[in-house]
């Protein structure tokens, strides 16, 4: 089991205990973190769990694919070094204690 | 006598769970097909065997769960969405509807090569076009009291949208939608077919116009882009372009549609929403989630048994957003509108085909109400009209609406 913090854009934060292997969107809906939709389902495609990764986090994770990196430019909320979409990040064990901050929109 | 009576049920097939599917495609019903038809499916199995449930009659199995339609969503590998469409076969052509008729892994290579179109952030781009064009459409009856939300309205405007979009012509709107009747209002298989030839027609000649002189536009998107280091072949073109076309029109008129017939019988709404325009966007959700529009088809690749049930290749399942809509183990009072219920739903669908147009299909929907609440005082049905809906998708086949003349 791993926790992971999220930082929600009225100030307030959500720490919700996590599987490894499941994905900080996946995480999010089902524990009913808000700000985070997932329309799709984790596959990619419609840039609506877009998440900023605390900078000492976003450095431990491989780079985003092609396809992630093409969406992440296309985000309601504007990019960030720290971008990420949610369904693109497995929690592992090693990220522990993650902390993300849900912007403030993810539909324009 | 109906041959399909006639026709022996497939060995597999438990004759229990033979039951019919209220939502016949290309008929016509005064019925309410959520708060009636749906609720009555809700009753029932969970999953049924339909006899007369995909277009033209032929059988299909039938999933109500929200669950159960996100777990077939995901999973490709036993539910195809090959040859789901029938367009080009119709017409001896060999395109297929591409992203839509594809399989991963080839559908995320597709796919991958669209979503850049119809981001969130490419679609919001089109804001001041898409309400200064509903605005004109709201101006011509707005003084006048009345109109018939469906022919003066919510056809059209997704044409005129998608036509500026595109960069084609805006005054091929009304070729347009007769095309879009033509395909997608038709059960005569002939005019269906001569339909798809005309379209088909049009868009080798606009993909033709664009090798010669490329622009900016989506269709010299596609001609100049390239999947797995190749431009795209003609064939990929054409099912490109004409998935566009069938994708984002007459499904955004029939939401519209419906959610402005919701508006219109329920005043305390209009009221809340005129009040709190920024309520519109959560308010879309839950009405698009209250009434889902779309049926799409999965066709089963191999023997699994799903649910308890037995399925073989070859067997049809409709997927019903209409009907896990109203789901009573995924939504507390489903028949009820609660406009900031904020639920998941999948009236876009769900997992890797997830309606592409999403962004703008919801922009459209948004600016729509945004403007016609703005501009136009209270509405109601005219008094005395009874909704008729078409069925298969959803669709109201007329809505007129009565307000206080200017």
């Amino acid at each position: 089991m791993l926790k992971v913090h999220y930082r929600l854009s009225d100030g307030s934060s959500l720490t919700v205990t996590a599987v490894p292997g499941t994905s900080l969107m996946q995480l999010a809906v089902d524990q009913g973190v808000p700000g985070i939709l997932g329309r799709c389902g984790g596959y990619c495609n419609c840039g609506t769990c877009h998440v900023y990764l605390d900078p000492a986090w976003a450095a431990a994770l491989p780079a985003p694919s092609v396809e992630e990196d093409t969406l992440l430019s296309d985000c309601a909320a504007e990019r960030r070094a720290t971008s990420r979409l949610g369904c693109q990040v497995k929690l592992t064990q090693e990220l522990d204690g993650i902390t993300v901050t849900v912007p403030s929109r993810q539909e324009p | 006598m109906s041959e399909f009576a006639a026709a022996p049920l497939p060995a597999h097939v438990p004759p229990e769970l033979v039951r019919p599917f209220p939502f016949i495609f290309g008929t016509d019903t005064d019925r309410d097909p959520y708060n009636e038809f749906a609720r009555q499916v809700h009753q029932g199995p969970e999953i049924f065997y339909a006899l007369h449930a995909y277009p033209g009659g032929t059988p299909a199995w039938i999933v109500r769960r929200t669950r159960d339609l996100r777990e077939i969503y995901f999973d490709t590998g036993n539910f195809s969405s090959k040859d789901f469409s029938p367009f080009s076969k119709l017409t001896g052509d060999t395109w297929t509807n591409l992203p839509v008729e594809f399989d991963p892994p080839q559908h995320g290579i597709y796919r991958a090569f669209v979503n850049p179109l119809f981001t969130p952030k490419a679609m919001a781009k089109l804001e001041d076009s898409i309400r200064a064009c509903a605005a004109e459409f709201i101006e011509l009856f707005r003084a006048g009291g009345a109109c018939e939300f469906m022919s003066q309205f919510a056809f059209e405007f997704p044409i005129k949208v998608f036509l500026q979009l595109m960069g084609l012509p805006l005054a091929l709107t009304s070729q347009f939608l007769e095309w879009e009747m033509g395909l997608l209002h038709n059960h005569d298989l002939a005019k269906i077919a001569q339909a798809t030839r005309s379209v088909v027609a049009y868009l080798r000649g606009e993909i033709a116009a664009r090798r010669a002189h490329p622009t900016d536009d989506i269709i010299s998107y596609a001609v100049k882009g390239e999947i797995e280091g190749r431009k795209l072949t003609d064939d990929e073109l054409v099912g490109f372009t004409f998935n566009l076309f069938i994708g984002g029109l007459d499904t955004v008129s029939t939401n519209m549609g419906l959610q402005f017939c919701h508006l219109a019988r329920h005043p305390e709404h209009q009221r809340q929403l005129r009040q709190h325009p920024d309520q519109i966007p959560d308010a879309i959700d839950e009405l698009m989630r209250a009434y889902a529009a779309v049926t799409t088809f999965r066709t089963c690749t191999s023997e699994i048994v799903f649910k308890g049930v037995r399925m073989m290749p070859g067997d049809k399942v409709a997927m019903s957003t209409t009907l896990a809509a109203r789901d009573p183990e995924e939504y507390e009072r489903p028949d009820e509108v609660i406009l900031d219920r904020k639920a998941r739903h999948v009236s876009f669908g769900y997992g890797p085909h997830l309606c592409v147009g999403v962004h703008l299909a919801r922009r459209e929907m948004r600016i729509a109400m945004e403007e016609f609440l703005r501009r136009v005082p209270e509405f109601a049905i005219r008094p005395g009209h009874p909704i008729r809906y078409h069925l298969g998708m959803i669709q109201p086949v007329e809505l007129p609406l009565v307000w206080k003349p200017a």
